[in-house]
């Protein structure tokens, strides 16, 4: 397993959010690395999605920065966004479009230029599509087929960051092994990965550190190898119980 | 930019919907052009009818004037065409013809309503302006598909679905999320969405509009045609505009797209049916139509009462006509006498008239300021007026027709008062009938204040929808 | 179960704030139609009236003249309208108002309102029955579209269908539900329009509302039920909504202009020229075309001499001139009823023609109906026209055969009759087809409207089982 190096390429300085009354996110820190893979824990409404969207410039922070490869998100949105790719519970595509032109458009949406078709071809077979998948109109694509596309996308940029919000739910077993075999792929490659996820086997399993959020905080964060599965099970209850 | 819209386009041509709702468009252009084409066609047969039966009626009677004078042929006095009472009443009158619009087949409008002929003669106007076409009442009042209604109704419709979900859609569908992931700036990506379907509203408004004009053989080589057939793409234009701004202003407020393509429909529905209703209803209840069986009983009473003081009739007539009355004969002339009591009657007539009339003009101004009410009255009056099917024009020939009938009336009753007979020579030296249409002038001042407001419309709606369209589009 | 599915979905229905609005729209609409239409009615009738009144006074207080001056000098008659006419005024703008009844000949109604109107009006103006036919339907539309879809897509449906609520009752139970919302704005509509036409025209009024009533009921009886079942069957409300909204502007705006167009193409009428070139022809000729009028006037004229045994006609026992004049009536009146008669019947074979179109559109049959029961419609126009014929006939035949029982030979234009004469002719009134005459002529539309209500309650009928997800 890789470590983390230095400088990280994604970071959160004391990210505060807040709608109404709410606080969604309240003064949080994290970074990770390069080759690292960040695993965000918590109830539903605790705040993962919302840090993930502070990254992707669909939240403004009210305070504190997010910040992809040193550079803060919101002053330089175009430029950060050059770097990572965004895999959503449901990667939602084109359903009229083949596989292989809704990696065309988002791949001309993502480098501005025009991609060159054989390669785009290639990252889709990377990610685990047949040759008949390619000219396949993706509107009956499962939800695996479409991450596939997804891991796609964020190869023919060459992202070296992950944005992935709870890409695994719904999935079946082989389905999410296999996503997590690309994952592993990616992380290889160097990626900096943040994953917010429900699924404490796989952040144990394809995580190199974990966090434990509530309420918008950080209420903890280990690294995946020194706990095992039954104490993070029981480290994740706890937490939410107080 | 060009591929982010190329790309569009690969989206939405695999709508099978879009390609649904277009051949039903262009299936109502095209019969909408089909109906307006065999309408001027029959219009202009009609006419082509009239001209060639006074052509001929005249001619024959130019023939039988010598051989009258040469005493080798006889007709009773009552058919004689050399009496200027007989040739004005009917042998020599002129056909006063309004012909089609300039853009007439695009356009029926009110002309399947109004005369658009009458043959002039010195009688009173109300027996002869009254050529009504054959028409089954059923279909007037189901109106007609002409390429007017097709824009005014249709076209709108059109450019609702097209645009109704240009971001809802993304959303709901989820893909806005993916593609706000780029490193793009929003408002390019939503820059080729509403530039395509831009482009795809203003090229059917042109298709149907030029296409229209062609597939019904506007005389495209007529500079006076070409220019009015811009004008009407310039309003087809701005109407499409207007919608597309409404649209864009719907789309910025984040509605779902189910939600938002009921509001759009609300929009459609307030400025179509809801808003022209109130205007017609202002129309009706502040200037209602004056009544013209009213009329006709003053017209019978005022014919009576000169009848009844008949003495008085032609005593006023002769002081009408000072100097013009050639010997004493001519006052026992029983058809001097017709036309003295004619006189008569007219004259009581004459502020009744007036204020018929009157009535009529204040009804129509009326109509232009209600117009201002909705877009859709806008652009139904731009478009009647450019094609020349409107109450505009009708009013138009009529005060020419007013004035030709003034001037025919004059000279027969100047010859018949000095007992003329007419000669070939004096029958070719009648008024002629000419319809001269409106100038650029006048047709460019009624239609500024509608256009104008469009634009303001456009600009007024367009421009903060766009803005806020662009803000929304930022978040998935 | 029925009363509950139905009161749930009326109280959500009302509680819709998209409901309320568009209904106080429709309401509003509704409501400005009905009084504009009624002021307008009550205005034109007191006009048409006094107008009539006015013409028949002329008439009777002719001073003495020729009896032939007489016909000449004639009367309008102007064409009455029903109470109801102030909700459907029918053909009425377009068929003309007043017809000018003179010797000779036979003439076409003139002053359509609507030649007077502005375009903006034609555009914009609303009767009230345009209203029932065409946004009422709207309503029901907005109303009854997300009914099945909307729960599908909010998953209520599913819940449902797990109670085992039968899908036959729940079908019924939303069409009450949207009728009971609908309810409550067409009764107090149908109340005012009971209480204006109970104070203006009676008991006869009445019957006349009630069949309205029924035909617009069994109308939206059938919109709504097309409106459940794509409901019922589309993917999404979204779809349904589409769907309902192609058919309602196929319904209301397209098909019946396309209709109107096609039966001209198939039955076309002759031009007005054309029109008026037959009658000349018929007049000079015959209908045949083989008798030629100087023939047949010495014809008649021979005739006449041989069987009253005389050589001149001085020496007739009556006036000859009279006689031939009527005569000359006779003939013309002949050939007026045939053409007319014949343009007539290519109108009704036109609107047979038209209500094909009522296969896709019901409102074309529906339009028909109203107007029928309205007493605004086509055939009822005809009524009229051929009563002011058969009075004009009359007065044209009284006053020739003056002339001819009553004028010395020499004297067939200087005879002068009184006003006894023209009294002698009782005031022209025009008596209206009874309801179930009118109703006659538009077989064809019930059936129509029969046969869609039919296929509403098969399409409820069949819908067995409705697709929860």
């Amino acid at each position: 397993m890789t470590t983390a190096t230095a400088s990280p390429l994604l970071e959160a300085h004391g990210l505060t959010k807040r709608y109404g009354d709410t606080l969604a996110l309240d003064t949080l820190h994290l970074s990770v690395g390069a080759g690292e893979v960040y695993c965000l824990l918590g109830a539903n409404g605790a705040g993962k999605s919302t840090t993930i969207s502070c990254f992707l410039d669909f939240v403004r922070p009210d305070a504190g920065s997010a910040m992809i490869g040193g550079t803060v998100v919101a002053q330089d949105p175009i430029g950060t966004k050059r770097r990572l790719a965004y895999i959503p519970e449901t990667v939602m595509l084109y359903g009229n479009l083949s596989a292989l032109e809704n990696l065309e458009y988002f791949a001309t949406l993502a480098t501005g230029g025009r991609p060159v078709r054989a390669e785009l071809a290639q990252h889709l077979r990377t990610a685990g599509l047949t040759d008949a998948q390619l000219e396949q109109r993706v509107g009956g694509f499962s939800k695996g087929m479409r991450q596939k596309v997804g891991i796609a996308i964020a190869l023919a940029k060459g992202a070296d960051v992950l944005l992935l919000d709870e890409p695994t739910s719904g999935l079946d077993p082989k389905a999410s092994n296999e996503f997590h075999r690309l994952l592993g792929l990616m992380r290889d490659r160097g990626a900096a990965v943040l994953m917010a996820t429900h699924d404490l086997f796989r952040a144990k399993e394809s995580g190199t550190r974990i966090g434990i959020m509530k309420a918008g905080r950080k209420v903890a964060e280990l690294r995946a190898d020194e706990i095992g599965h039954a104490d993070l099970e029981q480290l994740y209850l706890t937490h939410m119980h107080d | 930019m060009r591929e982010l819209m190329a790309f569009e386009w690969r989206v939405l041509r695999r709508e099978r919907t879009l390609w649904l709702v277009l051949a039903v468009f262009l299936g109502l252009g095209a019969h909408a052009s089909a109906s307006g084409a065999r309408f001027t066609g029959e219009r202009r047969a009609a006419i082509a009818e009239l001209t060639t039966e006074q052509r001929a009626r005249l001619d024959s009677i130019a023939a039988l004037m010598p051989q009258l004078d040469a005493g080798t042929v006889s007709v009773p006095s009552f058919l004689d065409p050399r009496m200027p009472a007989i040739a004005g009443r009917g042998a020599a009158a002129q056909y006063a013809i309004l012909p089609p619009g300039p853009l007439a087949a695009l356009s029926i409008g009110q002309a399947d309503v109004q005369p658009f002929w009458a043959q002039v003669t010195t009688r009173t106007k109300q027996t002869f302006f009254v050529n009504d076409e054959i028409e089954n009442p059923a279909r007037l009042l189901a109106g007609r598909l002409d390429v007017a209604f097709v824009i005014l109704v249709v076209f709108p419709l059109l450019v609702l679905a097209l645009t109704f979900d240009v971001v809802a859609g993304e959303r709901e569908r989820g893909t806005l999320a993916l593609v706000l992931a780029q490193p793009v700036e929003p408002r390019r990506v939503l820059g080729a969405k509403v530039g395509l379907r831009a482009l795809l509203v203003a090229g059917m408004a042109i298709a149907l509009s030029i296409g229209a004009a062609v597939a019904t053989g506007l005389p495209v080589s007529d500079a006076q045609t070409v220019l009015r057939l811009i004008a009407w793409s310039g309003v087809v234009l701005l109407y499409g505009a207007f919608w597309f701004s409404v649209a864009l202003f719907v789309n910025a407020r984040r509605l779902s797209a189910a939600a938002s393509a009921v509001a759009l429909l609300g929009a459609w529905l307030l400025v179509v049916v809801v808003l022209p209703a109130l205007a017609a209803a202002a129309i009706s209840v502040t200037h209602p139509v004056p009544s013209r069986i009213v009329l006709t009983t003053q017209l019978r009473e005022a014919t009576d009462a000169a009848a009844e003081r008949r003495q008085d009739a032609v005593a006023t007539f002769i002081l009408d006509h000072p100097g013009a009355v050639s010997d004493s004969g001519a006052l026992s002339d029983p058809l001097v006498q017709a036309v003295a009591l004619q006189d008569a009657a007219e004259r009581t007539m004459a502020p009744h008239y007036a204020a018929f009339d009157a009535a009529l003009d204040a009804q129509r101004r009326a109509a232009e300021r209600f117009r201002l009410l909705s877009p859709a009255l806008v652009v139904q009056g731009a478009l009647l007026d450019l094609s020349g099917s409107g109450e505009h024009r009708f009013r138009h020939y009529e005060q020419q027709f007013d004035r030709y009938h003034q001037a025919w009336r004059e000279t027969f009753t100047a010859r018949m008062l000095r007992r003329e007979r007419l000669n070939p020579a004096s029958l070719a030296a009648l008024p002629d009938w000419t319809f001269v249409e409106e100038d650029w002038d006048t047709l460019g001042a009624r239609l500024a204040p509608g256009v104008l407001m469009l634009l303001g419309l456009v600009l007024a709606i367009g421009v903060p929808g766009w803005r806020a369209l662009d803000r929304a589009a930022r978040t998935a | 179960m029925l009363r509950t599915i139905a009161s749930k979905e009326y109280r959500e229905l009302l509680r819709d704030g998209r409901f309320r609005w568009a209904g106080s729209i429709v309401a509003g609409l509704l409501l400005v139609a009905g009084l504009a239409g009624f002021t307008a009615w009550r205005e034109q009738a007191a006009q048409r009236d006094a107008a009539q009144a006015t013409m028949q006074a002329t008439w009777f207080n002719q001073p003495s003249k020729n009896p032939h001056s007489a016909a000449h000098y004639g009367l309008w008659a102007f064409k009455p309208q029903m109470t109801l006419a102030f909700v459907d005024r029918g053909v009425d703008p377009y068929t003309g108002t007043a017809s000018w009844l003179e010797a000779h000949r036979m003439n076409e109604f003139r002053f359509r309102p609507a030649m007077d109107a502005t375009a903006a009006q034609r555009f914009g103006e609303w009767t009230a029955a345009g209203v029932l036919q065409q946004l009422i339907p709207l309503l029901i539309i907005l109303l009854g579209f997300s009914a099945f879809a909307g729960e599908r897509e909010r998953g209520t449906l599913r819940q449902l269908a797990s109670l085992g609520v039968p899908t036959a009752t729940l079908l019924r139970g939303k069409a009450l539900g949207v009728t009971a919302a609908l309810a409550v704005l067409c009764v107090p509509a149908a109340v005012l329009g009971t209480v204006v036409v109970t104070m203006s025209s009676g008991a006869s009024g009445l019957l006349r509302l009630g069949a309205l009533s029924a035909v617009y009921l069994a109308y939206f009886g059938v919109i709504l039920t097309v409106t459940l079942v794509v409901s019922a069957r589309a993917r999404s409300a979204r779809a349904a909504l589409v769907t309902l909204l192609a058919l309602w502007a196929a319904n209301g705006l397209l098909v019946p202009r396309v209709a109107a167009d096609v039966a001209q193409a198939a039955f076309p009428t002759p031009t007005a020229r054309e029109f008026q070139a037959q009658v000349q022809r018929g007049l000079a000729t015959g209908i045949d075309g083989h008798s030629p009028s100087g023939a047949r006037a010495d014809a008649l004229r021979d005739s006449v001499l041989r069987a009253n045994g005389v050589s001149s006609v001085a020496s007739l026992p009556f006036n000859y001139d009279g006689f031939s004049m009527q005569r000359g009536e006779e003939h013309a009146n002949e050939v007026y009823a045939h053409y007319f008669g014949q343009l007539w019947d290519r109108f009704g074979q036109q609107d047979r023609a038209q209500l094909v179109g009522a296969v896709v559109a019901p409102v074309i049959a529906v339009r028909f109906l109203s107007m029928g029961i309205a007493g605004t419609d086509f055939g009822q126009h005809r009524a009229f026209a051929e009563q002011a014929e058969a009075y004009r006939q009359e007065f044209n035949r009284v006053m020739n055969n003056e002339i001819r029982d009553r004028a010395r030979a020499d004297e067939s234009f200087s005879y002068q009759a009184d006003s006894t004469l023209w009294r002698s002719i009782p005031a022209f009134t025009y008596e209206a087809p009874s309801l179930g005459r009118a109703l006659a002529t538009h077989t064809v539309s019930l059936v129509a409207l029969g046969a869609w209500l039919v296929l509403a309650a098969l399409l409820v009928g069949r819908e067995r089982r409705i697709e929860v997800a």
